[in-house]
């Protein structure tokens, strides 16, 4: 039974002959749908719209596939068999030379698909060509001609390999066509795979290209070889070894045949490396990310015809090839120009399959949401759409978190390095990593957006679209309509135009700047106790979490209608190249820039850089003769602001058509007296204060971790017990300038922790740890008058020694400051709940959540407060209050009976008193 | 005899053929009217990496530069930047931004090309004769 079965079989020659007549007359049934001179474009049409024509190319495929395979096959059965030594030599000559033919034809034919895998391997050929030894020269143009279109290739795949490969056929076997049993063994399996498994097109370029799967372990071998030379060297050698294989002795061919046998074995080892664990830019990769996205083949619903009105009308050809996408959502509005389906197709962003007109496989891989960053590459960022800007919002710090990632495992202990840097994508499951995957994680640019929809309060992440998406009504009608039950027939508009609610997700939170902004507060209420509170509703709002805000002065930017991105440019957001561990450290923007104390630095629009030109240009910003400002280093140029006639400086608000003048610098700010001081720290009305925060883990609950997108036992927890909205705390920043120098600025922190911090492991004493660090903050709540003498000479909460009543008394001739905190002292260290520092003490170090800034010390503190004795008598209105100070030294020697100096300044020489700079 | 005959001519004639291939292949490659090719493409827009079917532009604080797309190792167009790096798809071969090798299989950088800027038109001629020279 089994001796007859296997007598059926017919032989595998005659298989390979099967496949080989039946990709002959395949192959001549295509003639009238391909051309060479758009090869892709005629291919895709048979995957648009000819279902029997994609069937006869399937078939075609595949009928090619099973040609090679059972060649081989019949090679080493043929080999085995001793096979070489039963034919005359100039058979088994020619059947040797034949070879290179067969590869010849299978790789033409992968050549004449025309796409981008096919291109880059018509390259790859015509330089392996070139190696040949003395035809080398003229084998590529013989092969493959001498122009861009497959004319040639066409020809020798065709007619001349075609051919030959017959012709030794013939001369080998003495049959002409192969037996119809034969025929019959070959024809339904190959039906059935071209039925089930048909060949697609790549319709991009792709990160990694990969030859025919009977080339990729060539592939894989040029990658390690020194010069590719060798592996054209050593497929003749292996080719001339074959040949001379009838002419060796027994023993040599025996020993021959197991050298083949085992080089055949690592060709199939380098073709699976190849094939399956080489990824993008041919560097490892598991096979899992290998084969994610694209599919090679398409499912059987390639075949089921489209409506016959899509038959009926022309696919757009976008691009230079055709667009099957558009049959269905031609339509679309709501795009600019730049990005519109008829410019750019829908594939370019939304990937997906443009050849075809099936609906399951065109959107079989594609993306709702092109703008995530995982994609980018793909959609927004390819190489020539905005490629340039990925890695710079990559390594920006609004997707990296460094800084907080870098602050938040200094308050665990983690990194004693306050600018070490961090990328929160690669978090791991320490406590710290924890913590920031539970509470902090979702704010970042690399957080997928998991489906469509406008940017709101609640929302996070989303890569481009996070900013550059907007819903306009019709958008979001649609969306409620419903994506994906009909043809979306409007588009979210995608521009430079970057509106509030973009930022205010993320930047509602922590240092609360999108709400400071705007003038709320955040309070510990719930609703019914807000709704107690006799300014309820109006001074109360409620945001989409839950949090109660109070009405606060908002800041009078927000007054004046201008959004976040009037102020903070491109490179500040999106990343400037550089790996910054600190916001402050990526800001641009400095308040004299547009508040110019003297003559605005600027160029001319032709001085800009090109991505600054193109932001003028779409912002229709470019009149002729105009001047932007620039930064007074000129690193930073503003695209929205420019020259008015007098050369003073005019901002154009980004979202809206309003200008408007920047008041000048008043004298006070430009003087001698307060040259150290940053605007912010007299200009900032107000900054949110936590005090007295609790963080704990507790392990019976469930947390939720930001970047698995999963529930994890155990949660975070933070409870805050003090929300106070008041004038900040002065400090010292250092700032390394453009030139290298390092400048103290003072400027304004708020309390970054003061807190107890409850982790989950570790002794009573290493688990408990209390935090007292202040932080640098810009709270966005500028106001145009500035705080007053007094409220920073004599006050304590702004030299850091919290809330209370600062007094000033004379005691026998000597002057004494006296400081009641209103708040209790903490056990921990003796220092008020709110405070920063000691009254009157040199402060310790590691008092702030950042390297290069302090708190006054103590010689500044008594410099500051010396002039707060001044203001226990002198009114600071006075006008002649600032020139006295301007020339405090002239004034100190001069000093009224009745003028009583603190207890200090008779330990001290006069020298390093008289310079009252603050 | 005639045998002979018919098994040697083949051989004999084999030599002046492939001498004659030959030298039609390199006569035509060396024409000037094949030879003498241009790419315009737009002025890059911003700093960063642009890539043109034949070309990339690169634009960054040095300056401009424009180099050949084909990778020096078996002519793969290289069509994308990783990290700032020029990415051959087919290989893996890695290039900076001033087209020098990092990584191989490659070993040469990439070539350089001659260009001149039209800023009329907010394009760069670029010619591809030292590229059509190596290529050959």
């Amino acid at each position: 039974m089994t001796d007859r079965f296997w007598r059926r079989i017919p032989p595998l020659g005659m298989v390979a002959l099967a496949a080989f007549v039946l990709c002959a007359v395949t192959g001549i049934m295509l003639v009238p749908a391909y051309k060479p001179d758009a090869p892709l474009d005629s291919l895709a049409l048979l995957l648009l719209k000819n279902p029997a024509g994609l069937f006869v190319r399937s078939l075609h495929y595949w009928a090619a596939q099973a040609f090679l395979a059972f060649t081989l096959t019949h090679t080493v059965d043929y080999l085995l068999r001793r096979g070489e030594v039963r034919v005359r030599f100039g058979v088994w000559l020619r059947l040797g030379l034949t070879v290179p033919v067969i590869i010849g034809v299978m790789l033409s034919g992968f050549l004449l698909r025309g796409d981008a895998a096919a291109l880059q391997a018509s390259q790859i050929l015509r330089t392996l060509l070139g190696f040949v030894p003395l035809i080398g020269a003229e084998l590529p143009r013989l092969l493959t001609g001498a122009g861009s279109d497959l004319f040639t290739v066409y020809l020798q795949h065709a007619c001349t390999a075609t051919l030959v490969i017959w012709l030794v056929t013939v001369e080998h076997s003495r049959i002409i066509l192969p037996r119809a049993r034969a025929v019959w063994w070959t024809l339904p399996p190959l039906v059935l795979l071209s039925l089930l498994f048909v060949p697609g097109l790549g319709w991009r370029a792709a990160a990694v290209e990969k030859g025919p799967w009977y080339l990729v372990g060539l592939q894989e071998l040029v990658h390690w070889m020194p010069r590719p030379q060798m592996a054209v060297w050593l497929m003749l050698v292996f080719l001339a070894l074959l040949i001379l294989l009838p002419k060796l002795p027994l023993l040599w061919r025996s020993r021959l045949k197991w050298t083949l046998a085992v080089a055949s074995i690592a060709y199939a080892a380098l073709s699976l490396i190849g094939l399956g664990f080489r990824g993008d830019g041919w560097r490892w990769s598991s096979p899992a990310a290998v084969y994610r996205g694209e599919a090679s083949f398409l499912s059987y619903r390639a075949y089921l015809s489209p409506e016959k009105s899509l038959l009926q009308q022309k696919v757009p050809i976008i691009a230079e090839q055709p667009e099957g996408c558009l049959a269905c959502h031609l339509g679309m509005t709501g795009l600019s120009s730049a990005h519109d389906p008829k410019t750019i197709g829908c594939a370019a962003c939304h990937l997906g399959n443009p050849f075809t007109l099936d609906k399951v496989l065109a959107h079989a891989g594609m993306t709702r949401t092109p703008g995530n960053l995982d994609v980018a590459d793909k959609t927004c960022a390819t190489s020539n759409c905005h490629g340039n800007q990925l890695d710079r919002v990559r390594g920006s710090l609004m997707n990296t978190m460094s800084g907080v990632v870098a602050v938040d495992k200094f308050a665990f202990g983690e990194s004693h390095d306050l600018n070490a840097r961090f990328d929160i994508s690669a978090l791991r499951h320490s406590p710290a990593d924890t913590h920031l995957r539970n509470l902090c994680a979702s704010c970042h640019f690399g957080q997928s957006k998991l489906k469509p929809g406008p940017v709101d309060e609640s929302s996070r992440g989303g890569g481009c679209s996070a900013c550059h998406l907007q819903y306009d009504p019709a958008a979001a009608a649609e969306l409620r309509r419903g994506v994906g039950t009909l043809a979306p027939l409007h588009h979210p508009g995608i521009s430079v135009n970057v509106y509030e609610q973009a930022c205010f997700g993320c930047h509602s939170r922590s240092g609360r700047i999108a709400t400071n902004y705007e003038g709320w507060h955040e309070t510990l209420l719930d609703e019914s106790a807000a709704k107690a509170n006799p300014g309820w509703p109006g001074n109360f709002r409620t945001l989409a979490d839950g949090r109660i805000f109070e009405r606060h002065p908002a800041d009078v930017h927000f007054e004046k209608g201008m959004t976040c991105i009037d102020c903070h440019v491109a490179p500040e957001i999106m990343g400037d190249g550089a790996g910054h561990a600190h916001e402050r450290d990526a800001v641009k923007i400095a308040c004299v820039d547009c508040h110019t104390p003297g003559k605005t630095p600027s160029r001319e629009f032709a001085q800009l850089d090109a991505e600054t030109q193109i932001i003028v240009a779409l912002r229709k910003l470019n009149v002729p003769g105009r001047r932007f400002a620039t930064s007074p280093s000129g690193s930073v140029v503003y695209p929205n602001v420019f020259l008015d006639a007098g050369g003073h400086p005019l901002l154009a608000l980004k979202n809206s058509a309003t200008t408007l003048a920047p008041i000048p610098l008043a004298p006070v700010c430009v003087g001698s007296i307060h040259r150290r001081l940053d605007c912010v720290a007299c200009h900032s009305s107000w900054v949110p204060q936590c005090l007295d925060c609790h963080t704990s883990f507790d392990p019976a609950s469930q947390g939720w971790d930001h970047l698995a997108g999963k529930f994890i036992a155990g949660e975070w927890q933070e409870v805050g017990n003090q929300y106070l909205g008041d004038a900040p705390a002065l400090g010292v920043e250092h700032q390394t300038l453009l030139d290298g120098t390092v400048d103290e600025r003072i400027t304004t922190f708020i309390p970054g922790m003061i807190l107890n911090l409850e982790l989950p492991q570790g002794t009573a004493k290493d688990r408990n740890r209390f935090h007292r660090l202040f932080a640098p903050a810009s709270s966005h709540t500028t106001v145009t008058k500035a705080r007053g003498c007094r409220s920073c000479h004599a006050n304590p909460a702004a030299l850091g020694y919290g809330r209370g009543q600062l007094t000033y008394a004379v005691k026998d001739g000597v002057g004494h400051w006296h400081f009641t905190p209103t708040f209790p002292a903490r056990m921990e260290d003796g220092l008020p709940t709110d405070a920063w520092i000691g009254f009157l003490r040199e402060p310790p170090s590691g008092t702030t959540t950042r390297k290069d800034a302090r708190p006054f010390t103590l010689q500044e503190q008594r410099r500051i407060l010396l002039v707060g004795v001044c203001l226990q008598c002198h009114n600071e209105r006075q006008p002649r209050i600032a020139a006295v100070f301007a020339n405090f030294t002239n004034y100190r020697a001069a000093l009224r009976p009745q003028c009583t100096l603190p207890d200090w300044i008779r330990f001290e020489s006069p020298a390093k008193e008289t310079h009252v700079e603050e | 005899m005639r045998r002979l005959f018919l098994k040697t001519a083949p051989a004999l004639l084999a030599g002046p053929a492939l001498w004659l291939m030959n030298s039609l292949a390199k006569r035509t490659a060396t024409l000037p009217e094949n030879a003498d090719i241009t790419e315009t493409v737009p002025l890059a827009e911003g700093n960063g990496i642009r890539f043109y079917d034949k070309v990339i532009v690169i634009a960054d604080a040095e300056g401009l530069a424009v180099f050949s797309s084909t990778c020096p190792h078996l002519g793969c167009r290289i069509n994308g930047a990783e990290d700032g790096e020029l990415v051959c798809p087919c290989h893996g071969s890695r290039f900076n931004a001033r087209g020098q090798l990092l990584h191989g299989p490659a070993l040469r950088n990439l070539q350089p090309l001659p260009y001149a800027l039209d800023k009329a038109r907010s394009v760069l001629r670029v010619s591809l004769n030292t590229e059509q020279a190596r290529s050959r």
